[in-house]
């Protein structure tokens, strides 16, 4: 299965000690970026080597530009960065094509989504049209334009925003287009201690001037560690406890859009790599529930306020393997 | 925390309510006595009803009945009344008909189920029981009641089927269907059903006539089954039959046959020997030739039995040496109701120091009125007697007997024979004491009867005058009147002489058949005053001449007597036979009331029924009594079951431990599996089960963060042995063999530290 799912995707796995080193790698340098959110990078991680997008939902000021700018500079690609607005047009984004009269020819200018890592900052401020256009980019890791296909970045990693407070004059993304995030979450405000470190590190420092963050691994190495986050084993047991917990989604009498099946296998990939992470050569029920809420929660059709309880109640309803299916 | 399961939609509970009460009805009806009126049985089930729904409702705010209580209460429900047969069995040494304890934890079983009802599965089974419970109790019940609570319960359990279609409907987009079902054309439908199937069964065509060409009957119709035993007419099988009453058994048939039974008569002669009748010898005169024409002609026979009963008799037949015994005669009738149950059927009000002469018809006769309630009834129109109090009812069925006189127990209320609806079949021999007018009672008639019972401890209050003794009475002898003085010694006139003397009878005398009267004794009160022994027509003599010379209105009353240690539990009758005849005396109270007394030791006369808390207080001393003649058992069994209560978890954790030990070989896997089972039980065990949804990690992890190295390796080896593909090795273990750190934890992880790391898991990751 490990050899199959390589193969699948076309690139050689990492695993061992290489891949531990790279994972470290990149886990120090999130945390030095976002000083004491050790569980949302993790996810962020997560979201990164299950080659999903992450969908940040939060306050402005707490980091996200900031994640997203050193992740793309640890994994060594480019970055871009994207202030969603409903006067950006589709164009704006994924690029056009402009007359060239030495060449009597139209040449085509890439958008930003040809970066490795684009933020699209407030997401939910363009037009639906443009939303459109950058959700085809990231489910299809390709964009058209003038009927002519352009080929993606392989590490194409979108990292969105939205403000969960200013709502007027916004577009909310349908829950069709949610589903292309792997992930939502919340950074949220740091802790007192870690607030203390951060105003201590900025005394004296240049407010202009930017730590310059190296990468620490290349964008091959990432697809490697990729290949072997889904090579990792899932056994049958815990595969059906997946699907049970998908079925309690759709089943759940205050969730009107249950979990759909890219959605299961999202879940699946992320358990994957949650267990990757943890330096695990096997999905355990904990993975599974460790990123049950970001996985869910960006995919449920449910009231927000309400999602907590949900997920309580879906995870508390289905039997955990033991036993019984071991 | 609990699944979260929704609740089925109220109108499903309720109607799966109503089912378990229809269902609890029968069951009702056929748990109750024979002979008690079916509203005291429906009052009953709508009671078990009523608490079913409160419980329901109680239960269904709780949000979410966990599995364990639910099963708990079940089995407790199931459980009781069979542990109630058992208690019975132990303190009375009856444990009762056992299909009546398996209809009640049944019908204990249901309405626990509809109590617990509120999901699916348990709604469906719910129903399902109530069903099966029907049909079983129905079985045993006749009447109309049980077909309307049939043809009832299938207008609600098609309601029911409905509904939960109904309420299972969803809509596309996976939301259940929340408009309302359309209640007024199912009900419309199932009430046009109900009503039909009811005219069918209930109206004035019943269902075997509607039907009368779709199932065989036992004759009168195209299709005709020879062992039929019901239908539209009489079949070939049944006929023949009912012209050998014997061959069918009792039933309530109006098929009068004249057979060679044995009256009463012949059974005293049974019981106590022929009378012996005093030798004279007559002088023999001539007489005239017309007078001898008319001695030749055959002399009228008296064919009215018993007219006296002669109180010197010589005993019964000795059996012969060496030859079997006579094989017990077959009963002479069958008692459904309480018992002892004395059922006079002659008495005797004059007495000539040997025989006693059967009483004349009263001055007055009391009328009987015709009554209709579910068949010819008639009441007995007497003035009521304030010591008389209740009613019970029995049905007396004839058998083997061969009298006029109507077996009915004293203080008769009202009657039913059969289908017999005129007045004019029945007459009043004496007072009290009715007959069938000119001819005996055939077999196989039953008999039904509502009697009051007599109120010893309101006895006290009645008149009983005591004028001057009747001039035709031999006055008493010496022995005779020192034994009366000697019980009546500084008793006040009334009831309580008339208790003295009784009781004085009852303690002094030894009942012995044997120890009849001389053929030649002339005054059979004086020889029993001098022996104090003989046969219970001696005890009653002896009694109602002390009360007649008392000054007491006192009669001798002969009939049957109904022994509670004959019950037949299977049958629930008690069979009175040739040997159950039996003398008793009659004291008059001022109110005309006869109120039998018992003089013969052995023989008790009907108490009224004990309130439940007596019962329940004779219950707990005779069990007490039972436990205390067994000290050192009972301490022992107690001290055993006490420590097995107490350590109960103790010695299943042992015994696993012990398997775990013999179970120590085999893979890698196999060993931590087994551990982990271990490790399981023993949470469970010490009060920190894992719920089925917390993960190991989640639920044993927070109590290893206190640096238990050996939990923690357990845990990872545990995820590896249950989710690792096969082949992949097991997770380092600091140097250690996996059977070395799984013997490390169960060493560690002992039942006690369980008990103390009970903590509240983690429930969700979110």
């Amino acid at each position: 299965m490990k050899v199959a799912s390589a193969m699948m995707i076309g690139r050689p796995s990492m695993t061992g000690p290489e891949g531990a080193e790279a994972v470290a790698a990149l886990r120090r340098v999130l945390n030095a970026a976002l000083r004491g959110k050790a569980d949302v990078v993790e996810m962020v991680l997560a979201c990164l080597l299950a080659r999903g997008h992450l969908l940040l939902e939060d306050m402005p000021g707490l980091g996200k530009t900031t994640l997203a700018k050193a992740l793309a500079a640890a994994v060594g690609g480019r970055f871009a960065r994207v202030q969603c607005t409903p006067d950006l047009l589709p164009g704006d984004l994924t690029g056009f094509r402009v007359y060239d009269p030495k060449s009597r020819e139209f040449e085509f200018i890439p958008g930003p989504v040809f970066a490795d890592v684009l933020l699209a900052d407030e997401i939910n401020r363009a037009t639906p049209r443009t939303q459109s256009a950058l959700l085809e980019a990231m489910a299809e890791r390709q964009t058209t334009v003038d009927s002519v296909h352009h080929r993606l970045s392989d590490g194409f990693f979108v990292i969105a925003t939205q403000n969960p407070v200013e709502q007027h004059g916004t577009y909310p993304l349908p829950e069709a287009q949610l589903d292309r995030f792997a992930i939502k979450l919340s950074i949220g405000y740091p802790g007192r201690d870690d607030e203390r470190a951060m105003l201590a590190a900025a005394v004296g420092a240049d407010p202009q001037a930017h730590e310059p963050v190296s990468p620490v691994i290349a964008a091959d190495s990432l697809a490697s560690l990729q290949a072997s986050v889904a090579s990792t084993p899932v056994a049958p047991a815990v595969r059906d406890y997946l699907v049970d917990l998908g079925r309690a989604t759709r089943s759940h009498r205050q969730v009107g859009l249950g979990l759909s099946p890219r959605g299961l296998l999202i879940w699946q990939r992320l358990a994957q790599a949650r267990a990757f992470l943890l330096g695990r050569g096997y999905v355990t029920p904990d993975d599974v529930r460790d990123v049950a809420a970001p996985t869910l929660s960006v995919r449920l059709g449910v009231d927000p306020g309400a999602l907590p309880g949900v997920l309580s109640d879906v995870l508390a309803g289905v039997p955990v393997p033991t036993f019984s299916k071991s | 925390m609990k699944p979260p399961v929704d609740n089925e939609p109220l109108d499903v509970r309720l109607v799966t309510l109503a089912l378990a009460a229809i269902a609890t009805s029968t069951t009702e009806l056929a748990i109750a006595e024979p002979g008690s009126p079916p509203r005291e049985a429906l009052a009953i089930a709508l009671g078990w009803a009523s608490l079913a729904a409160v419980a329901h409702a109680w239960l269904g705010r709780r949000k979410g009945l966990s599995n364990r209580i639910s099963a708990v209460i079940l089995a407790a429900a199931f459980l009781t009344p069979l542990a109630a047969s058992a208690f019975r069995w132990i303190t009375m040494g009856r444990p009762g008909p056992m299909e009546l304890a398996l209809l009640a934890s049944l019908r204990n079983l249901v309405l626990a189920l509809a109590a617990t009802a509120h999901r699916a599965p348990t709604i469906r089974l719910a129903a399902l029981a109530s069903l099966f419970l029907v049909l079983c109790s129905s079985s045993l019940v006749d009447g109309s009641i049980v077909l309307g609570a049939i043809g009832l319960f299938a207008v609600v359990g098609g309601t029911w089927l409905a509904l939960v279609y109904w309420r299972g409907l969803r809509l596309v987009g996976g939301r259940r269907e929340i408009r309302r079902w359309p209640a007024s054309p199912m009900l419309g439908v199932f009430a046009i059903v109900g009503v039909s199937a009811g005219m069918v069964a209930l109206g004035p065509t019943r269902a075997a006539m509607a039907l009368a060409n779709l199932f065989p009957s036992s004759g009168g119709t195209a299709w005709d089954d020879p062992d039929a035993r019901g239908g539209v007419g009489d079949g070939e099988n049944e006929v023949k039959g009912a012209e050998r009453p014997e061959s069918i058994g009792f039933a309530d048939s109006d098929v009068y046959l004249d057979t060679d039974r044995p009256s009463l008569y012949d059974a005293f002669n049974d019981m106590y020997g022929e009378p012996s009748k005093p030798r004279k010898l007559d002088r023999m005169i001539a007489l005239s030739n017309q007078n001898v024409a008319e001695q030749r002609e055959r002399p009228s026979e008296n064919l009215r039995a018993n007219r006296q009963f002669s109180a010197v008799r010589r005993g019964s037949k000795p059996t012969t040496p060496g030859k079997p015994a006579h094989r017990e005669a077959g009963a002479l009738l069958y008692v459904e109701g309480p018992t002892p149950l004395h059922i006079p059927l002659a008495a005797y009000d004059a007495f000539d120091g040997r025989e006693w002469s059967e009483a004349d018809l009263p001055r007055l006769l009391t009328p009987l009125i015709p009554e209709r309630r579910g068949g010819p009834w008639f009441r007995v129109d007497r003035m009521a007697s304030k010591a008389v109090v209740g009613t019970v009812a029995h049905r007396i069925k004839i058998a083997g007997l061969d009298s006029s006189s109507l077996p009915a127990p004293a203080h008769l209320r009202a009657f039913r024979m059969g289908e017999v609806d005129r007045v004019e079949f029945f007459d009043w021999a004496c007072d009290g004491l009715l007959r069938m007018s000119g001819r005996t009672i055939p077999s196989s008639t039953v008999v039904e009867t509502e009697a009051g019972v007599v109120d010893p401890s309101a006895l006290r209050s009645v008149e009983f005058p005591a004028l001057a003794p009747a001039a035709i009475d031999p006055p008493l002898g010496q022995a005779a009147s020192t034994l009366l003085s000697s019980f009546t010694w500084g008793v006040p006139k009334g009831w309580g002489e008339v208790e003295a003397i009784v009781e004085g009878l009852r303690r002094r005398g030894v009942v012995d058949p044997k120890s009849v009267a001389p053929p030649g004794c002339e005054d059979v009160v004086e020889h029993f005053a001098k022996t104090a022994r003989g046969p219970d027509y001696l005890f009653a003599t002896t009694a109602a001449a002390m009360l007649r010379a008392s000054g007491y209105s006192a009669r001798l009353v002969s009939g049957l007597y109904a022994r509670p240690e004959r019950y037949d539990p299977r049958t629930r009758h008690t069979p009175v036979v040739g040997g159950d005849v039996h003398v008793w005396v009659e004291v008059r109270a001022a109110d005309g009331t006869w109120i039998g007394v018992e003089p013969t030791p052995g023989y008790e006369m009907m108490k009224p029924p004990p309130t439940a808390l007596a019962t329940l207080r004779a219950r707990m001393l005779a069990a007490w009594r039972r436990l205390a003649s067994h000290p050192t058992a009972c301490a022992s069994l107690f001290v055993l079951t006490l420590a097995s209560l107490r350590f109960r978890r103790e010695a299943v954790d042992a015994t696993a431990t012990l398997a775990w030990r013999a179970g120590l070989y085999g893979s890698p896997r196999r060993i931590v599996l087994s551990t982990l089972a271990l490790v399981e039980r023993r949470a469970r065990l010490g009060g920190s089960p894992r719920p089925s949804h917390a993960t190991l990690r989640r639920w044993y992890g927070p109590m290893a963060s206190d640096g238990d190295l050996e939990l923690n390796q357990l845990l990872a080896l545990a995820e590896w042995g249950l989710y690792a593909p096969e082949g992949s090795g097991p997770p380092r273990q600091a140097g250690r063999s996996i059977q070395e750190s799984c013997r490390l934890v169960v060493r560690g992880w002992t039942l006690g530290r369980f008990r103390r790391a009970r903590i509240v898991c983690e429930e969700t990751s979110t």
